[in-house]
């Protein structure tokens, strides 16, 4: 190992410029290895910046090209239409309801009024007539008991006070499904 | 002074350099960020066009069943004709008919409005029965809504009914 003869002042300038450059130099050689590193980037930014671009023009385009607005609206539409003509569809129900009442109508029985209220899930029917006898008014409420197509019939109990001309109303529903 | 020149200087170019590479990295993240979102968007769009293909397909494919299914709602014009087919059921059944009124009801239907026409009719109880099992085989997308019959003098009876068509909406 070396003696330094050199005084101490002039030993502490010359490693403090040593340092300096050292320090100058680690600088520069990062500097260097950053930039090469961006330009290794370089082909990656332009690649990216054209992929970028590229799919959103192709996007706009897209956009630009759309559909027709008049096609939803008119498959809108034709999908209300089904759905109501569906709900249409129903099949004649008071011609069948005034045949199951009147053909079952024991010759004592007279009708005065009847009201047929369809609906889809079959519909109401209020009848009211004059029955000769109780017996009539019997025979004519098992009748339709029996008919598959009305349901929920029953006795007018109230109208069997009289013994003769018995005003009476029956209500009762349609079943449907009947055949 | 001029010793720290170099040093200086090494430091001015390190701290450019990074400044290059950060600004490079941070273009090529948004870069890929735009162009991933874009794609998203094209795979998106992409499917609302073969959906949209597909619906202009389908309709153009039943033209002609929509146009038939069509012809049985009624529009504006053809209001006339229905109240005519009405009148010309109860010259059919024989019965006296009333036409009380026609309206368009409230629905809440998009494209379409129920249309209310009401009738009156005197006649024998048969013929009565008969004209509403004619209202209700109309040709038109229609329903028997309610329908009321009570006696009337000399064997007569007297009827009310309330049918309902399927209208399409006035523009």
């Amino acid at each position: 190992m070396g003696i330094n003869l050199l005084p101490p002042p002039v030993q502490k300038k010359i490693f403090g410029a040593y340092y300096i450059r050292l320090a100058a130099l680690f600088f520069t050689a990062f500097a260097a290895a950053v930039i090469i590193g961006t330009l290794l980037f370089a082909p990656s930014f332009f690649i990216s910046r054209a992929d970028a671009e590229a799919a959103a023009q192709y996007l706009a385009a897209l956009k630009t090209g759309g559909a027709p607005a008049s096609s939803a609206e008119t498959l809108a539409a034709f999908t209300e239409e089904i759905s109501l003509l569906q709900t249409f569809a129903r099949p004649p129900l008071a011609a069948r309801v005034l045949s199951a009442v009147t053909t079952s109508l024991p010759s004592g029985v007279y009708l005065s009024s009847i009201d047929i209220t369809p609906s889809d899930t079959g519909g109401k029917v209020s009848l009211s007539g004059i029955a000769g006898t109780r017996q009539d008014l019997l025979d004519y409420t098992a009748a339709l008991q029996k008919n598959p197509l009305l349901s929920g019939v029953s006795v007018p109990v109230s109208a069997l006070a009289g013994s003769r001309n018995l005003p009476f109303t029956l209500a009762f529903s349609v079943n449907p499904q009947s055949p | 002074m001029n010793r720290f020149l170099p040093l200086v200087g090494g430091f001015i170019l390190f701290a450019g350099a990074v400044a290059a590479l950060a600004f490079v990295l941070a273009s090529v993240g948004g870069y890929i960020a735009t162009a991933s979102e874009a794609k998203a968007a094209v795979t998106s769009s992409s499917r609302e066009e073969s959906y949209n293909e597909a619906v202009a397909s389908f309709l153009s494919d039943t033209a002609d069943e929509r146009s038939r299914l069509s012809s049985f709602i009624v529009n504006d014009a053809g209001v006339v004709a229905v109240i005519q087919e009405i009148d010309d059921a109860a010259k059919r059944e024989k019965v006296s008919v009333t036409i009380d009124s026609v309206a368009v009801g409230a629905s809440a239907w998009n494209y379409f409005d129920p249309l209310d026409v009401s009738v009156s009719a005197t006649g024998s109880f048969a013929a009565l029965s008969a004209f509403a099992t004619d209202l209700e085989s109309l040709p038109e997308a229609s329903r028997l809504v309610s329908f009321h019959a009570e006696a009337a003098e000399n064997k007569a009876w007297f009827g009310s009914y309330r049918v309902e068509f399927l209208k399409t909406k006035s523009p």
